[in-house]
């Protein structure tokens, strides 16, 4: 099973950051802007069958233009990341979520609230994260610097993809 | 032979790039046909008949029927490139690739640059937005410790008040007792003792009040004129009995050449010396204990000195802070802020404290207070007590009986009021020749009163009495018509010499 998954968020979250740590086991502290799309490619074994990820990883933005949008046509599914120690990044996230489910549809999505590491300048309250998963979502608190939860992350999102592919 | 739809794109193309590379695949990413070269744009060479998904994992999830492009895609390769979906009609699927890689690296180096921005940007609003929830805050707590400074200044107001009145009671009575009994009666000395002490308790409240005022910033010096012989004589009466008491030498030294009138504020004054003084007969178990008054240079300078247990080096700076006790302190009374207040005092009246001790050698406080000589007028007769009808405004029945007592063997006569309205009544019917109000009376205050008294036309003098302390009630008395101010516990001889002042 092959699957297109598209990481989307603000600038500057981490989303380049977790693709490394989750396909390359790697972390750098230098931030590097992405432009355009990057892919990368990492396979994953669920239930004794494999799934080949195809991550894109977008170019953070507030706001989908008519590029961003040519990169989400269809992908399976969203790794949306958030910044904790920038709440409005939530925000965003949250936006960016609604834009694309208006325009291609709903897709299994998970939310990757990053940068765990950084409990001092952490800005994300818990009652939030409560108030996402009350509605449904899948939250996690994840570290791309450490690697807390960034494969629980992914491996929750491709749970759901293989869940739907055997609804199908 | 390309279609004429790839031709035409091919044409739009900048013609400084690198070649194109253009691959002709079916709906399974199977490769048909290519034109170019792929290891330009950082591919492996692609064999016709071979699914293109891995080497070009963008191709995955394409609409092979929908035109479209993507732009600035890294595949993997680190090679940016421009991608073109130009569907035929055979549902087939022409993909053109294009470099891209200048274009990239301007645009991330702009973004770089724009986001860095952005991030610093954000960082300094959220330390400005932490800044101000900050001083916000501390804004906040300043204003709470403000106002709990506030409440407690009013709660030890309102404290002292309530002690004063029955502390009148309680001194007076004693000390009229003692002065009535036989000189041998062994129950004299017990009645000195319940005055001595309820004169320590007027002590312990006005410490707490000082205190109260200090921490609010509100304590403010009222100069007088000291008499500093009639000074001596007070500490002497005040603290020879306590001293003897314990079976402690008491003596106070005031060279008769250094007996001068000055400037001083004399309730401060006496408050560190009874505070310095009270310290060493409490610590002293047996020996003397002396105070030593000289006036030189503008200076007032005074020496406590004990035979007491003595205080070591490490500890003679905590003596000085508030509620500190040293070791063995806790078996004696008091709350441990006698000296921190005394300290606090001489400050106020810019003067200076020290301390010279050893333990097991006794102790030595030292206070210089500037003093400057006072100006006296003329000296005149004293005024004989002559007598006079005093109305006395009072709801406390205790503390009219001991005015009955005191002012009466003075040769006063009294007419008693229980509350301010009768006390108008009266005055105004037939005017005494000084009226006393208690402040706090019911139906109508001693401000209501005097204020009616003055507006129905009484000129006669005026006392107010109150266990309040504080500056502004003092002023507020004056302000509506009252000529003197008393402070509760009454000092008798102090009340008496006021009414013949007033009287004359």
């Amino acid at each position: 099973m092959t699957c297109k998954i598209c990481i989307v968020g603000d600038f500057a979250v981490g989303k380049t950051s977790t693709v490394a740590r989750f396909v390359h086991n790697v972390f750098s502290e230098k931030y590097l802007t992405t432009v355009g799309v990057k892919i990368d490619t990492r396979k994953l074994s669920v239930d004794g069958a494999e799934i080949k990820m195809i991550i894109w990883d977008i170019a953070g933005t507030d706001r989908f233009s008519a590029v961003e949008f040519s990169y989400l046509r269809g992908a399976s599914g969203y790794l949306v990341v958030a910044d904790g120690s920038r709440s409005h990044t939530l925000d965003v996230a949250e936006r960016l979520v609604q834009e694309a489910r208006e325009r291609y549809g709903a897709v299994p999505q998970v939310f990757l609230i990053n940068k765990f590491d950084l409990q001092d300048e952490w800005e994300v309250p818990d009652e939030r994260v409560e108030q996402l998963r009350d509605g449904g979502e899948s939250v996690f608190l994840t570290s791309a610097k450490s690697g807390v939860c960034v494969d629980e992350a992914i491996h929750a999102l491709a749970d759901m993809l293989v869940a739907q592919q055997g609804d199908q | 032979m390309l279609p004429g739809v790839v031709s035409d794109y091919l044409n739009r193309l900048d013609s400084k790039r690198i070649p194109p590379l253009i691959l002709h695949i079916d709906a399974d990413c199977c490769l048909l046909d290519s034109w170019g070269k792929p290891e330009a744009l950082g591919f492996p060479p692609l064999n016709s008949g071979v699914d293109l998904s891995d080497a070009l994992p963008f191709l995955t999830g394409v609409d092979a029927t929908r035109s479209g492009s993507l732009a600035s895609v890294d595949p993997g390769t680190g090679h940016a490139i421009d991608v073109q979906f130009l569907p035929d009609a055979a549902g087939r699927l022409f993909v053109v690739l294009t470099d891209a890689r200048e274009q990239h690296i301007q645009t991330a180096e702009q973004q770089q640059r724009t986001y860095e921005t952005r991030l610093l940007y954000q960082k300094q609003q959220k330390l400005l937005d932490q800044l101000i929830a900050t001083r916000t805050e501390l804004d906040l707590r300043r204003r709470e410790a403000e106002e709990a400074l506030r409440v407690k200044g009013q709660f030890l107001a309102s404290v002292s008040h309530e002690f004063r009145t029955p502390l009148t009671s309680v001194i007076g009575y004693a000390e009229w007792l003692a002065k009535a009994m036989d000189p041998d009666d062994p129950a004299r000395r017990q009645a000195r003792a319940i005055a001595r002490a309820g004169q320590h308790m007027v002590t312990l409240v006005d410490n707490l009040l000082e205190q109260a005022r200090i921490d609010n910033s509100e304590a403010t010096v009222h100069e007088d004129t000291v008499d500093l012989r009639q000074l001596a004589e007070d500490m002497s009466a005040i603290m020879a009995p306590l001293a003897a008491d314990k079976g402690l030498a008491f003596a106070v030294f005031l060279d008769p050449q250094d007996a001068a009138d000055v400037v001083l504020d004399e309730m401060r004054v006496r408050q560190i010396l009874i505070n310095l003084l009270g310290n060493a007969v409490k610590f002293t178990e047996e020996g003397f204990v002396q105070l030593t008054l000289a006036w030189a240079n503008d200076q007032l300078h005074v020496a406590v000195s004990d035979s007491g247990p003595g205080i070591a080096e490490a500890d003679r700076a905590r003596i000085f802070s508030a509620f500190e006790r040293l070791e063995g302190a806790h078996k004696r009374a008091g709350a441990g802020l006698g000296l921190h207040i005394t300290l606090q005092l001489v400050k106020l009246l810019r003067g200076s404290i020290g301390l010279d001790s050893r333990p097991g050698e006794g102790s030595r406080f030292h206070v210089r207070l500037p003093a400057p000589l006072a100006e006296i007028p003329e000296e005149t007769t004293a005024p004989a007590a002559s007598g006079g009808r005093i109305l006395v405004a009072e709801d406390d029945t205790d503390i009219v009986q001991l005015m009955e007592l005191f002012l009466g063997r003075a040769g006063y006569t009294l007419d008693l009021a229980a509350n301010g309205r009768d006390a108008v009544t009266m005055a105004l019917g037939n005017p005494p020749d000084l009226v006393i109000m208690d402040l706090n009376m019911p139906v109508l205050d001693g401000i209501g009163a005097v204020r009616e008294l003055r507006e129905g036309g009484y000129n006669g003098p005026a006392i107010a009495l109150t266990g309040a302390t504080l500056d502004e009630d003092r002023i507020r008395a004056i302000s509506a018509g009252f000529d003197g101010f008393v402070t509760k516990p009454i000092r008798m001889p102090e009340l008496i010499a006021l009414l013949q002042d007033l009287i004359e």
